[in-house]
């Protein structure tokens, strides 16, 4: 019995090691992905503050157009909601965050009567709606992992048409934000109308935040007003609204990945050492068994040898215990 | 020719910078027409029509870049150097910023990839046009047209940068 005891531990070990392996190999293989998924948010940030550039200027040219893209609306009674996870799991509470603070976004719409909207990009999100029964107008899935420009438009086309036609009156997005390797936050902000790039300076004081309107250069008090606009400040704005919008997206799902890399690795490095404990554990519980079996085996050959002994009435009266094993 | 007074210019994708450095001359087609900026040119904002825009470099040479569609933002009095563009600003203050969506430089274009493109988008216009025309449906613009005319503009534009190239050497 206590043979096969040990059996099964050892069994169990075994798979272990190979799980460690995986882990490990996940945990590899996510940290040397961060520092690509890093250097593409970098690269993507002179777009970014350059449409926030431009952006400013025009509104500043045509403020009363700029009105309805600029700001927070006044009144809102429809919003689209776009939720921005991974395709894959095993990152920890990666996914799970996202969904939390998007159904905290919804319910609030909801006690206050907004309709909304939703929109999801990451295969799990379609699994998690679905299984909550929430209707996804949209979902988007298949660029988590490495999402391109061409993907960002092609969400943004999907989300923002609404908006563009007056349907809705507001676009927020839930994601990941990527502050530094140490610190992601989930976040639920507006998309559309653009934030102000004015007093989004005083609502996020983080400085070096990577690729977001708080970045805007301070330049916003230089411009003293006769620039030119070609097409009119109205009609470009049109047009700049949802391109701006899109790159933020993009920005957005850059970060996301940046983020699911790095939840990734910290879950599966957690993973890989709570897999070594698990092996430490049972070693130990296995080598006692083993142990227990060999001294239990003793025992019983010394208790059989004395009791054949015994047998032979050759008894010295003594407990000389004499054992050649 | 190009004007001797070199100013800033950069060419920005979502991707990459594609170009940076000093200019003394960028051609290029807004919604209003073609302009050409040269060193203190009034500020502007403007659209980016698919084309190709022309830089023309102060030590001689024109980069040719394939863009299709964006912006483009012309500034004064941008101090020199505050960008990572960082070298050779020139004195004139002056900073041309492109943003466009999808752009490539002219050298890095594969012409024969992008004729097989235009091969393959010039028939598919046509049949697509012409059936919606028959039909009569011509206020509904058709996705797949869309598609298609967007595709030859691309291989178009691709090849007038690419082959432009190949000419101007001298």
């Amino acid at each position: 019995m206590a043979g096969g005891q040990e059996r099964i531990l050892r069994r169990r070990i075994k798979s272990i090691t190979s799980t460690q392996k995986i882990t490990r190999a996940m945990e590899l293989i996510a940290a040397s992905q961060i520092v690509r998924a890093q250097s593409r948010i970098v690269a993507s940030r002179p777009y970014l503050q350059g449409m926030t550039r431009i952006v400013l200027e025009t509104a500043l040219g045509d403020p009363v157009a700029a009105g309805r893209l600029l700001g927070t609306p006044e009144t809102i009674s429809k919003v689209a909601v776009l939720s921005v996870v991974a395709d894959r799991g095993l990152c920890g509470g990666y996914n799970t965050s996202v969904f939390r603070a998007t159904e905290r976004l919804l319910a609030a719409d909801e006690a206050s009567g907004v309709e909304f909207r939703l929109f999801t990009v990451g295969k799990k999100a379609q699994g998690y709606f679905r299984f909550r029964g929430q209707p996804v107008e949209r979902s988007f899935t298949g660029m988590s992992e490495r999402p391109s420009f061409a993907n960002a438009r092609e969400v943004a086309a999907a989300v923002l048409a609404p908006f563009v036609n007056g349907e809705v009156d507001q676009v927020m997005i839930v994601s990941t934000r990527f502050l530094s390797a140490g610190s992601q936050r989930v976040e639920a902000r507006q998309l559309l109308p653009l934030v102000d790039p004015r007093d989004a300076e005083q609502r996020a004081p983080h400085e070096d935040e990577p690729g977001s309107w708080s970045t805007a250069p301070e330049d916003g008090d230089r411009k003293s007003g006769y620039t030119e606009f070609e097409p009119d400040a109205a009609i470009l704005l049109e047009t700049l609204g949802p391109r701006a919008a899109e790159t933020e997206i993009f920005a957005a799902l850059l970060q996301a990945t940046a983020s699911e890399l790095t939840a990734r690795q910290r879950a599966m490095a957690a993973a890989t050492d709570n897999a070594g404990e698990l092996i430490k554990k049972y070693s130990r519980i296995m080598n006692r068994a083993r142990q227990d079996t060999i001294t239990t085996e003793i025992m019983e050959i010394v208790s059989g040898a004395e009791a054949l002994r015994a047998g032979t009435g050759d008894d010295q009266g003594g407990l000389v215990i004499e054992t050649r094993v | 020719m190009a004007d001797d007074n070199p100013f800033q210019i950069e060419l920005v994708t979502p991707e990459r910078i594609l170009l940076t450095g000093s200019a003394s001359e960028v051609i290029l087609r807004t919604g209003e027409g073609d302009v050409t900026f040269l060193a203190g040119h009034t500020p502007l904002v403007g659209t980016v029509e698919p084309g190709v825009v022309r830089v023309a470099r102060p030590e001689g040479g024109v980069v040719k870049v394939a863009v299709h569609g964006g912006f483009v933002q012309v500034e004064q009095d941008v101090p020199a150097g505050s960008d990572a563009a960082g070298e050779g600003a020139g004195a004139s203050g002056t900073r041309v910023t492109v943003l466009a969506g999808v752009a490539e430089l002219a050298e890095e274009i594969d012409t024969e990839r992008a004729r097989v493109a235009l091969e393959g988008a010039e028939p598919r216009v046509a049949e697509l046009g012409g059936s919606a025309r028959s039909s009569g449906e011509g206020d509904e613009p058709d996705a797949e047209l869309v598609e298609a005319e967007a595709a030859l503009r691309r291989a178009q534009v691709r090849l007038e940068a690419s082959e432009a190239t190949g000419t101007a050497g001298a």
